[in-house]
């Protein structure tokens, strides 16, 4: 599934790597990263005190989100190929950073309920 | 036994007093036993301020009540918790087909008249014999001279008896011919207990409260019903006015003359007296009523809604038979021009007291604090930012306490004597007069900053996220106020108790 989505914007790499360990491992990753995230912020912070629940909040977190999300992906992309940093690698790299993202934001939807404090964040 | 309270404020004392319960019973001072208060003002001045104001204070706490709890007399927790409704919510046993208005406040008929004309409307009695004796009765200025309309015999009935007890009781002698009196005693039921509010040096009071006394007790149904009356005799004076047919100076004569007709008789139809009195300190303005009448608030007026509290929360069998009757006063620690919380002994201080502070925390809550919380979740989840606008039920509470509540605390903190318990101007943790939440910092750094915005929003937020699971979203009114409840109950617990004098 995970190679899918990065090959659906990402396009195909000729380096079986790619589709049998980086994406795989990197797209699994990214969506527990995500969860921890959310967890972090509706749960344990959304919970215990009004310190990180507003809007712009919600905005710094998913920009560190993305930031991680791309040094993941770049990361793993040179350690599963054995290479040198490429275009390709860092597309993919701007690609997983956008599914952490949009990740965090379906996580948000379901995870606000759970929270006391960030209840109507983002919207 | 749960049972009604029919408490009658006759005249511009009356009202006042009636006015400082509905604080009290807004603030949540609790109650036992009682499924209604009926607070029923009786006052000819259709125009007095004082009233006017009552009548309005009333109103807004039976909508917020309304709002708050429904119909349920179960409630014994919280502010507004008292079911202080108006006559027309009871439901007489006997057959009752007369509709009411829904007021808190009992009319009157054909007063819009002179008193010659209220007793004479046809001029029948011109020439009579009778007419000969109601010169002699009544001071009867011929018309043309400068005080003709001040005069007893030509004094309009719609603006008061203007301290005139002897009109006042030829008047309320036809209070029984009403249409709401008669409801009145078809709705006291047999354990229901009655109170009624008078001053004493003035007119309206000190002639409707014996009169209110006979025309209740005539009727056998309510012979056997406990019977609690406040007598307010004088503390404060008016400014003199020649044109004014008001003069404080024959304050205590009146008094006298009606404490004597009192004692006289009133003797064995009361079961409980509380009597209030203080050296008249204030000189108001001389207004003879109407809407210039607006006296402000007074401590007085706050110990005579303590004596109905007392009144009501006494146990069935803490009453003597009206042969002996009880006889209360009201004395505070210490004689002092600026009286607070603590000048009071511990049982007014706990029942009266504690909840005022909680209500008085709540105040600025909800008028100062809540507003600059709108980015909080439990704003956006009780949708205040639209309610506080426009919903009928924040209209009220807003009004109920910037315009009431807040008034008339600082009413009674500018009056003599000075009633200041509070400073409303300061900040949460110097509310308090007496006792500030005292704010520890180390190094410059704050480590308790006793009732801070954080703490406030952290309270709101894990209060409300408790509450939604037990109130629905169809009830959020009632949520809000069970909120803000809480929430200063919070802030009482940082202040920890209130302080006391050594």
């Amino acid at each position: 599934m995970f190679s899918f989505l990065y090959e659906l914007l990402g396009g195909e790499h000729n380096n079986p790597a790619y589709q049998t360990s980086i994406f795989p491992a990197v797209g699994l990753f990214t969506l527990i990263l995500s969860v921890v995230f959310a967890v972090i912020f509706y749960v344990l912070l959304g919970r215990w005190k009004p310190v990180w629940d507003k809007q712009k909040h919600w905005v710094i977190t998913a920009v560190i989100l993305a930031f991680i999300a791309s040094g993941l992906a770049y990361g793993q992309a040179i350690n599963g190929t054995q290479e040198e940093g490429d275009p390709y690698m860092l597309t993919f790299s701007m690609i997983n950073a956008l599914y952490a993202v949009i990740y965090f934001i379906i996580l948000s939807v379901f995870f606000k309920r759970a929270s006391i404090f960030a209840k109507r964040t983002p919207f | 036994m749960t049972r009604n309270i029919f408490v009658f404020g006759v005249g511009g004392t009356g009202a006042r007093v009636l006015r400082s319960l509905t604080m009290l019973l807004a603030s949540g001072v609790k109650l036992n036993n009682t499924n209604k208060i009926i607070p029923i003002i009786i006052d000819v001045d259709a125009k007095n301020a004082d009233t006017t104001r009552t009548l309005k204070a009333l109103e807004s706490y039976k909508l917020i009540r309304s709002r708050g709890y429904g119909d349920r007399e179960d409630i014994r927790e919280g502010f507004f918790n008292t079911n202080l409704n108006t006559l027309n919510s009871i439901k007489p046993e006997t057959g009752v087909t007369d509709k009411l208005e829904d007021s808190f406040q009992l009319q009157f008929e054909n007063l819009e008249t002179s008193f010659i004309k209220y007793i004479d409307p046809d001029e029948e009695l011109v020439g009579d014999v009778t007419m000969d004796l109601l010169d002699a009765l009544y001071d009867n200025t011929p018309a043309g001279h400068p005080d003709y309309s001040h005069t007893e015999l030509n004094l309009r009935l719609d603006m008061g008896f203007k301290g005139n007890p002897n009109i006042g009781c030829v008047v309320f002698n036809n209070l029984a011919a009403t249409k709401e009196f008669k409801f009145v005693m078809k709705s006291i039921g047999e354990n229901d207990r009655i109170f009624i509010i008078s001053s004493i040096f003035g007119g309206t009071g000190s002639s409707g409260f014996p009169q209110l006394v006979r025309l209740l007790q005539e009727e056998e149904r309510l012979r056997n019903n406990v019977f609690g009356a406040l007598t307010v005799m004088p503390y404060y004076k008016v400014s003199d006015d020649k044109k004014s047919a008001i003069n404080s100076d024959r304050f205590d004569s009146k008094t006298e003359a009606a404490l004597t007709y009192y004692a006289k008789y009133l003797k064995g139809k009361i079961n409980c007296f509380y009597q209030l009195w203080d050296n008249p300190l204030k000189q108001y303005d001389n207004k003879e009523g109407g809407e210039e009448q607006k006296n402000n608030a007074h401590l007085l007026e706050l110990l005579g809604a303590t004596a109905i509290i007392d009144f009501v929360n006494r146990p069935d069998d803490s009453f003597r038979s009206r042969e002996k009757t009880a006889y209360f006063d009201f004395g505070i620690k210490q004689e002092d021009q600026v009286i607070d919380v603590r000048h009071f002994f511990d049982s007014t201080r706990s029942t009266i007291m504690e909840p005022l502070t909680l209500f008085t925390y709540a105040k600025k809550l909800f008028l100062e604090v809540i507003p600059r919380f709108s980015n909080e979740s439990f704003y956006k989840e009780l949708d205040l930012e639209g309610k506080l606008k426009n919903d009928i039920f924040f209209q009220h509470l807003t009004s109920f306490f910037r315009d009431h509540y807040r008034s008339w605390l600082k009413e009674m903190m500018d009056n003599e004597r000075k009633f200041q318990p509070f400073n409303v101007e300061l900040d949460l943790n110097s509310l308090v007069r007496g006792k500030p939440i005292e704010v520890v910092k180390r190094l410059g750094i704050t480590i308790n900053g006793g009732i801070t915005d954080s703490l406030l929003k952290t309270k709101f937020g894990h209060i409300e996220d408790e509450l939604k699971k037990t109130i629905p979203d169809t009830e959020k009114d009632k949520r809000f106020l069970k909120l803000l409840n809480r929430v200063a109950a919070e802030c009482f617990s940082k202040l920890e108790a209130l302080p006391s004098m050594n």
